[in-house]
């Protein structure tokens, strides 16, 4: 009851306030809200006359700068009409998403296969370089005439009777040169006399685990040290292994 | 009672539908032809911004606010209630900007919040109450503010949507205005017209 009592007292304060003849309101509510009123009226009037009727400048100001705004607005217009269209804004981000990813995926690809290109994966033919010194006696007619019958003078009994000869190991005993026939005892004892093309069919054996269980970290010591006797084969396999994350 | 309210509130709805029509010479035609840009200055001098300023800051609000974000007003019947919302938020910035830049005498840091209980020899009633008015502002801007706004014929519901409160907690806001003004205007009743 007090509280629409109050409510009421509020709205005819309101009313009055608002310039609306209220029947049955309070005397002295009635006359505190247009006492207010009047006073705020000329007040108003009173701030009014200080402000121009006309102002041309300030019509002028904000006319320039709505037409710059409207300039920068129409640059932008082409991008929010397009994206007006929900539809082709939708379509054009998720065409655009897969080309980025179909590139993305082609140029991995092309990356993949250079990379398998530069992996070698057939083993090295081995051998042992032989020093062979040929000290067999030729007799005084093949010493000093050729087999025409010319005379090759007494200087070729000086020539030097040493020869270096490669002499590839028989192929039938070799058990460190093809994929097929890989030993580990074989290739570490031509390893440790130095051979750089064992050495690597032996890191070759640890990656795709021929004959040895299979290991990358033996695998890439064994390219590294075949690559510090000059093996390009053997760093290029180095690289692959540290490109496909097999050897941190 | 609501014909002079509902017009001005078509008035500002009529405006910002020109501007989003594109209309922007017509909208301001009309914007000086109901009388917005006094009212708006006005409004700003009345929040204790001078002229110069108050006329620089409703340019400004008209440019950056009613031309560039009328396409963001919601209830376009709200329009009227959406520019005071707005200019009210401006003249706050530009009153925090004027108070830091202010430097304050001495004698302002007294308590304002008692009406003074001394009256002038020959004054009327008018003019104490005009002046009592002045004290009010002063001391409370916000509930002369929201005075301000019942007088000019906004509803609760639109003060509500302006000063940022549900519509009780307006009519509340509103009776301790009545209330608080009371107070200030009660040394006015001894004077006799």
């Amino acid at each position: 009851m007090m509280k629409n009592k109050e409510q009421k007292i509020l709205q005819d304060w309101i009313d009055t306030l608002q310039g609306v003849a209220v029947k049955g309101i309070d005397i002295k509510t009635r006359l505190e809200a247009r006492l207010l009123r009047n006073a705020w009226i000329t007040e108003n009037k009173k701030i009014e006359n200080e402000i121009p009727d006309r102002d041309d400048a300030f019509y002028q100001n904000v006319k320039e700068a709505i037409a710059k705004k409207k300039a920068k607005r129409s640059s932008k217009a082409l991008w929010t009409s397009f994206f007006e269209n929900k539809f082709k804004a939708f379509l054009i981000i998720i065409l655009g998403t897969g080309f980025v990813y179909a590139s993305k995926k082609t140029y991995d690809g092309v990356v993949s296969v250079a990379d398998e290109l530069n992996h070698i994966i057939l083993a090295k033919e081995t051998g042992k370089k032989m020093i062979v010194n040929e000290t067999n006696d030729k007799g005084f007619w093949n010493e000093h005439f050729d087999k025409h019958g010319g005379f090759t003078g007494f200087w070729s009994r000086y020539a030097p009777t040493k020869d270096e000869k490669i002499l590839p190991v028989n192929s039938e005993d070799n058990l460190c040169s093809y994929n097929a026939t890989l030993s580990l005892e074989y290739c570490l004892v031509l390893a440790n006399q130095y051979d750089s093309n064992a050495r690597f069919n032996l890191g070759l054996m640890y990656e795709l685990g021929v004959n040895v269980d299979q290991s990358y970290p033996q695998a890439y010591e064994w390219y590294k040290k075949s690559s510090a006797l000059g093996n390009e084969d053997a760093r290029s396999n180095m690289e692959y292994l540290i490109k496909k994350g097999l050897v941190y | 009672m609501t014909k002079e309210k509902l017009s001005k509130r078509d008035q500002a709805t009529e405006i910002i539908q020109l501007f989003r029509e594109g209309d922007s010479d017509g909208a301001m035609r009309l914007f000086e032809k109901y009388g917005f840009r006094k009212e708006f200055i006005r409004f700003t001098m009345k929040s204790g911004i001078n002229k110069e300023d108050a006329r620089d800051l409703v340019q400004e609000f008209t440019i950056d606010k009613l031309y560039m974000q009328s396409d963001s007003i919601k209830d376009i019947e709200f329009a009227r209630t959406w520019m005071y919302r707005v200019l009210r938020n401006m003249v706050i910035d530009k009153g925090r900007v004027l108070k830091k830049n202010r430097e304050i005498p001495f004698d302002e840091d007294r308590d304002q919040s008692q009406a003074p209980k001394i009256l002038e020899e020959n004054q009327t009633r008018s003019g104490c109450v005009q002046e009592q008015l002045a004290k009010f502002r002063e001391a409370e801007p916000k509930r002369a503010e929201v005075m301000g706004f019942i007088i000019d014929g906004l509803s609760p519901e639109e003060i509500g949507r302006i000063i940022g409160r549900p519509y009780g907690a307006t009519r509340e806001f509103m009776s301790q205005c009545r209330k608080k003004f009371k107070l200030f205007i009660e040394i006015c009743n001894e004077i006799e017209e």
